[in-house]
């Protein structure tokens, strides 16, 4: 248990350098955008002085670096700052939106686990056969299609088509959950659907491969059903891949899907952060920022950890 | 201080020209002007509506953000949490509001405004003199968006309900109209205190309250039952989605999911014939425009801006813009039905062997024929570019296109002059007068840095005019100069619609084409008790 507390530890200090240079690369970044807070609230036709006057109300006229120190001393005591215009805590703001694109993760992530396993399972044992060449065609076509191309599409199908879900809008899950769940259920599905056919596929490529090891030959020729031996003695050896793309996945899906949330008018992270970068809220870009970085982080020492759990050869150092 | 004064001038000329340029071009805008609606039994009380927008409101707070008049974006929120202290209607005449009147004796030099008797914010302090008085002083503060118009007069309290407004220089014979226009939104003073920088519960004197804000996902508002205005509104309910994806926001109200959305007709062609919703046109009669910068090369020179304008055919433009088959092009400053229109004033376009010609001529000389057309990185002004660089190109100009977020065309366009032909976002609303002309011939804010002495002198004739012929000559003759220097060149022109659920009824617009939200009822529920 100590190595791991250890190895855990060590993995988070690196993640401070690396929290610290992205978030001020960030910051230096955003600096280089056209236009201030003062030009997004006043639009095109104010003068530079009440642009100015703005900036200062807003306290967007002190220097760039004075700025990042001041927000990282906020961030040292969990104080993100607030909203630009409606003076929200970001952290606040950040938490309601982190909770539905949570959601929506979590929800695309169980669909495509609960579609890829099995498919990638009965192809493998089926390699080469009709059913893994259909699947496996129609897994590289969902990953072909981009994703203002699938949203188009569903939408078509399931609001415009068949009425059966609503176009666009949210309702949270503790108002009503029922109508959560039809709201959410568009945009998880165009999220799910590309990550089922990457997790099908590189699943099915590892089992491919476990399925050709000699433990399987011997455990086939003591007359154990196929089936049996890919769940019980193929899955767990096959997850190494799976589990570092699955990682990469969930903090895809939290850092937001920027264009289910705009087509879809889903209250998300990909959705604030567009419209911070439009406002130049750099608080709540920052806290956007600092958030992924974490996120990755902590999935990376999740994944390292979990392949010493699939494969106990692997130690964690 | 000369500038500035020139300035506030121009600002009032403008005003006052295109006050009275509008009003035939806005007739057809009735205040009674709903939409059609089946089985219509009247207004009811009751139900809800959904309204979706485009924009988010950034603030509550007047001083802050700018309550734009534009339907489908700020104002009409504002409307519904702090009603109109004056409007300007859809005939194109300032209304009173919650003030019983604003006017003057002196041509400008005072004002008094009579506020109406007994009105109360939503909060029970009282809507009185000290009220406006308190946000207009506020409006004049140096980080005001309203300080521009709010810095030009000072105000005293006579009584309750009578405030004197004192202009500090010139007399401003149109101040009622400016106000109208963009100070018209007064929110509690006893709030505006107490939440500070932190205004998040806007307090109002308008049909609705604001029950929850959530500034990407929209409000949601219930009726204010101490209206001032007996029986209205009547809905219970009003809320406002914002719905980023054009074509979402369509299907949204074609699903049921929301009530009413405005945007271009073009914009709606596809869904026209939607089963259970109904359109509402409102006659902005607005411009389709591009603009050339006439401080850098080549458009500096007129012979390239005469060549870009004959390069180009209008039809085209807008066809590809709208990608309407049917659509037609238009090129004069004003509409056919204005009395200032002049048939024999127009940029001529659409002649590319002579424009070869001039182009040719250029070159000889040496000069730049780079064109860089920022525009708008959005579908229809790509379009439109895409066209344009195309057809500059075959007359031998090197035209490359820039697109731009459109937050960042402002800072770009006008502020950097980064530019050299850009097509005009939007449309300009010959109901939105003062902005529109604004853009186009006011030194300081014009796109194409045109600063003509001979234009601000046509425009101050235009003011002086004792009557309606002297007035359409005045308008000849800034027409003439537009022609002549073609700061821009007209293409188009643009209607809105309301695009809405058949069952939603009561829209009635002021003269920019903003609801008045406490008219709109529902056609499907049961006639209150």
């Amino acid at each position: 248990m100590v190595p791991v507390l250890k190895a855990v530890g060590i993995r988070l200090a690196y993640g401070i350098p690396v929290f610290l240079l992205v978030t001020f690369i960030v910051g230096m970044f955003a600096e280089l955008m056209p236009g201030s807070p003062g030009a997004a609230i006043l639009g095109d036709q104010a003068t530079q002085e009440a642009v100015d006057a703005i900036n200062k109300r807003f306290g967007y006229d002190l220097p760039p670096f004075e700025r990042y120190v001041n927000w990282l001393a906020g961030v040292v005591r969990l104080d993100f700052g607030e909203t630009l215009f409606s003076r929200e805590p970001v952290i606040e703001l950040i938490g309601r939106r982190l909770a539905v694109t949570g959601e929506l993760a979590l929800l695309a992530l169980f669909w495509s686990l609960v579609v890829s396993i099995p498919l990638a399972l009965i192809a493998a044992m089926r390699e080469g056969g009709i059913f893994d060449r259909a699947v496996t065609a129609i897994s590289s076509a969902v990953i072909a299609i981009p994703g203002f191309v699938t949203v188009v599409i569903l939408a078509l199908i399931f609001t415009v088509t068949l009425r059966a879900f609503p176009a666009t809008g949210w309702v949270a899950f503790t108002d009503d959950p029922l109508q959560n769940l039809k709201y959410a259920f568009l945009p998880a599905l165009t999220l799910a659907l590309t990550e089922t056919a990457f997790f099908y596929r590189i699943l099915r490529s590892e089992l491919v491969g476990t399925l050709r090891e000699d433990f399987v030959l011997v455990a086939r020729a003591k007359g154990i059903p196929v089936p049996r031996i890919a769940v019980r003695h193929v899955l767990r050896p096959s997850f190494t891949s799976f589990v570092t793309v699955l990682g990469l996945s969930i903090g895809r899906l939290l850092g937001g899907a920027v264009i289910v949330e705009f087509f879809f008018a889903v209250p998300g992270i990909g959705g604030e952060t567009l419209l911070a970068v439009s406002q130049k809220d750099m608080g709540v870009i920052q806290a956007v920022v600092a958030l992924s970085v974490v996120v990755y982080v902590v999935l990376f020492i999740i994944v390292d950890l979990a392949y010493a759990w699939i494969d106990p050869r692997v130690t964690v150092k | 201080m000369a500038s500035t004064k020139k300035s506030r001038l121009a600002r009032r000329l403008i005003a006052v020209a295109t006050a009275t340029a509008t009003a035939l071009a806005l007739a057809a805008c009735g205040p009674d002007s709903g939409g059609s609606n089946g089985g219509d039994a009247g207004p009811q009380r009751g139900g809800s509506a959904t309204i979706i927008s485009a924009g988010q409101v950034l603030s509550w707070d007047p001083t802050v953000t700018r309550p734009s008049t534009v339907p489908g974006v700020t104002g009409d929120r504002f409307v519904a949490i702090y009603d109109t202290l004056l409007y300007v209607d859809a005939d194109d005449i300032v209304q009173p509001g919650t003030a019983e009147s604003f006017t003057t004796d002196d041509g400008g030099a005072t004002w008094t405004l009579k506020l109406h008797e007994g009105i109360k914010f939503t909060d029970g302090t009282p809507y009185d003199a000290e009220a406006v008085k308190y946000n207009w002083d506020r409006a004049a503060g140096e980080a005001s968006v309203q300080r521009s118009l709010a810095s030009t007069f000072t105000t005293e309290v006579i009584d309750e309900l009578t405030l004197e407004v004192t202009m500090v220089g010139d007399p401003d014979p149109v101040l009622d109209r400016l106000i109208a226009e963009s100070m018209w939104a007064i929110a509690s003073p006893t709030a505006l205190e107490e939440q500070g920088e932190r205004y998040t519960e806007p307090v109002g004197a308008g049909p609705f309250m604001l029950e929850k804000w959530d500034q990407a996902v929209g409000e949601d508002m219930v009726r204010n039952p101490d209206y001032w205005q007996e029986g209205l509104p009547y809905l219970d309910e009003l809320h406002f989605q914002i719905i980023a994806d054009p074509a979402q926001r369509v299907s949204t109200v074609i699903q049921g999911g929301a009530d009413l959305l405005n945007n271009y007709k073009f914009a709606l062609l596809g869904s026209l014939d939607a089963p259970n919703t109904a359109t509402t046109p409102f006659l902005a009669g607005g411009l389709r425009t591009y603009h050339f910068n006439m401080s850098s090369e080549p458009f500096n020179d007129p012979r390239a801006r005469e060549a870009a304008a004959l390069a180009m055919d209008p039809t085209e433009i807008v066809q590809a813009m709208t990608q309407d088959p049917e659509e037609e092009a238009w090129t004069a400053l004003f509409p056919e039905t204005s009395p200032y229109y002049q048939d024999d004033i127009v940029i001529e376009q659409n002649d590319p062997a002579r424009a070869a010609e001039l182009v040719e001529e250029l070159a000889s000389e040496g000069k730049d024929l780079t064109v860089r057309i920022v525009m708008f990185a959005i579908p229809e002004a790509t379009r439109a570019a895409e066209y344009m660089q195309i057809a500059l190109n075959e007359v031998g100009f090197n035209a490359v296109i820039e697109p731009v977020q459109p937050s960042d065309w402002g800072t770009q366009v006008r502020d950097r002059d980064d530019f050299d032909l850009t097509i005009y976002p939007g449309i300009m609303d010959l109901n939105n007068g003062p902005v529109a002309f604004t853009n186009f011939f006011d030194p300081v804010q014009v796109i194409s840095n045109f600063d003509s002495p001979e234009m601000f002198e046509a425009l101050s004739d235009v003011r002086n005019a004792a009557d309606r012929d002297e007035l359409i000559a005045a308008f000849r003759v800034v027409q003439e100069i537009w022609a002549e220097e073609r700061p821009f060149v007209v293409f188009a022109t643009d209607e809105r619609l309301f695009y809405h659920r058949d069952t939603l009824a009561g829209l009635t617009f002021m003269g920019s084409g903003m609801l008045y939200n406490n008219y709109l009822y529902r056609t499907d529920i049961e006639a209150a008790e």
